[in-house]
């Protein structure tokens, strides 16, 4: 099981840019959301503040 | 035109309007992520030429369709802008830049990633990820210009004016680009292999496709909200936050 | 008309040595190649249409925002926006004033240039055509750069950010058609290429320019 795991991993040889083209993919676009929800509640913040 | 189509046009209503659009899209989107890489990351057969390394094309194919897509988008959104000055198209445009810039680099990155096991190199000047580039370079612009005037109204109409001259230049420079690879490099590499796909691999293409699709509409309209939020506001407070760190 | 350009290039000649300015500039860029890279001739002749292409489009640039900023800020501008004559005809005499005074230094001394880089004769004439039919285009389409950005802050590098990317065809072009007659095939099927450039930018872009002034003066 872990030997397949490994396989599956490796990707022939390939896996280290499979795999980081698909983490920096993911990350570019989890870090897009985070920072955009963040300005939201940021505005929404400070629209409360202000009469 | 139902009325609603009508409110849309206007910051606030819009903002009221697309309340919990964003979780309701984002559960979509996460869904579509996990089952598209899931399926072409396990499931889908291996390229007989490239082997694993094909895999890249799910992540790299979409990000690329999704560049030129949301410069497409923008574009519209400042020609309606242009022609009838809905706020809210502006808005638009406004908040997809920096996700098109980054879609954009996603495409650059992954291509190199997929260029180093393929051509031996991390980068090829090869039509397809220069003009890329050159798009990259585009939309920097785009944002340099809109960043660089505080009103809104002043920056919707002079980026948009830029935007549509620019949607006329890419069309060139796709061109011009074709034309100086060819003159220097003979033909140019095939980067997807066989141009017809097989089945297998090509639906779990379609489903990050429409992943990327999703994504995109869903931080579009966290950005456009905020946004919306901004401007309502008096001046003096946009400027306020202006000096913090607003930027889109 | 004639008294128009002839006041324009009065403006620009009254500070003779600022005139220059974009010829050492040029000379100098023309330099760093070599001092930069490799003196040696071979790969010098090889470069050179594009470094002499490079070095052109970076003294445009320089050269760029003084179509306007002059006029925008003695007030001059609006006042011409709001005259009665053709903004379009005043456009047309301002970029060719503005090309007249960047352009053509460029012209005269591109032949020395291409001499300091070992580049053949034959292709320093297929230069030259380039960068007469390409300077102009340079020229107009940075013309509605520099009036969208005209008084903004960060004006020169946002200018050269915006506009790179629209000359890259024309260095594409140019380039090619260099290229093409060191090869021994015929430029012109580049230079058509260049010429349609040039045409397409005069029909079109004064009246994006005027629209772009109307909008920045706002």
């Amino acid at each position: 099981m872990m030997q397949e795991l490994n396989t599956f991993f490796a990707m022939q040889g390939y896996g280290v840019y499979i795999w980081s083209s698909v983490l920096l993919t993911i990350g570019i676009l989890l870090g897009n959301v985070c920072y955009a929800r963040k300005q939201l509640r940021n505005a929404q913040q400070i629209s409360k503040e202000k009469p | 035109m139902p009325r609603w189509f009508y409110q849309l046009a206007s910051p606030k209503y819009f903002y009221q309007m697309t309340e919990g659009w964003a979780l309701w899209l984002g559960v979509v989107t996460a869904i579509l992520f996990t089952v598209g890489l899931a399926w072409g990351l396990v499931w889908a057969p291996i390229d007989a030429q490239q082997g694993e390394a094909f895999r890249i094309i799910y992540v790299h194919v979409p990000a690329a369709f999704m560049s030129l897509g949301v410069y497409v988008f923008i574009v519209i959104n400042a020609v309606i802008y242009w022609v009838w000055r809905i706020k809210v198209a502006d808005i638009l445009a406004a908040s997809a830049a920096v996700l098109g810039a980054w879609f954009t680099v996603i495409t650059l990155v992954t291509g190199m990633l997929w260029g180093k096991p393929m051509w031996g190199a991390w980068w090829l000047w090869d039509p397809r990820l220069t003009f890329e580039l050159i798009l990259l370079f585009c939309y920097i612009g785009y944002i340099a210009l809109r960043n660089a005037i505080s009103q809104p109204e002043r920056a919707a109409q002079i980026s948009g004016l830029w935007i549509m001259i620019g949607v006329v230049n890419v069309p060139i420079i796709h061109y011009s680009v074709e034309w100086w690879n060819s003159i220097h490099q003979g033909p140019s590499i095939n980067i997807l292999g066989e141009s017809t796909i097989h089945a297998s691999m090509y639906y779990p293409l379609l489903l990050m496709l429409a992943a990327f699709g999703f994504y995109f509409i869903t931080v579009l309209l966290i950005k456009a909200r905020t946004l919306c939020l901004q401007r309502e506001m008096s001046a003096s407070w946009l400027k306020e936050l202006d000096n913090d760190d607003a930027r889109t | 008309m004639i008294n128009l350009l002839r006041y324009q290039l009065l403006l620009a000649f009254r500070q003779r040595g600022e005139l220059l300015y974009g010829v050492w500039f040029f000379l100098l860029i023309i330099s760093l190649f070599p001092l930069a890279i490799t003196p040696e001739k071979e790969i010098l002749s090889l470069i050179a249409p594009g470094a002499i292409w490079i070095a052109a489009v970076l003294a445009t640039l320089l050269v760029l925002p003084q179509l306007f900023i002059t006029d925008f800020t003695d007030g001059s501008l609006e006042q011409w926006l709001l005259s009665p004559r053709s903004t379009l005809g005043l456009l047309m005499l301002k970029t060719t004033a503005h090309w007249l005074v960047s352009a053509l230094p460029l012209l005269i001394f591109t032949p020395l240039c291409g001499l300091l880089l070992y580049l053949p004769f034959e292709q320093i004439i297929i230069l030259w055509l380039t960068l007469l039919l390409g300077t102009p285009t340079l020229s107009l389409f940075g013309g509605i750069a520099v009036a969208l950005t005209v008084g903004l802050r960060q004006g020169g590098i946002l200018l050269a950010l915006l506009v790179l990317p629209l000359y890259i065809p024309v260095l594409i072009f140019a380039s090619s058609a260099v290229i093409a007659s060191s090869n021994g095939l015929s430029a012109l099927p580049h230079l058509a290429l260049l010429a349609a450039l040039l045409l397409f930018s005069l029909c079109f872009t004064p009246y994006i320019t005027t629209q772009a002034l109307r909008l920045a003066m706002r």
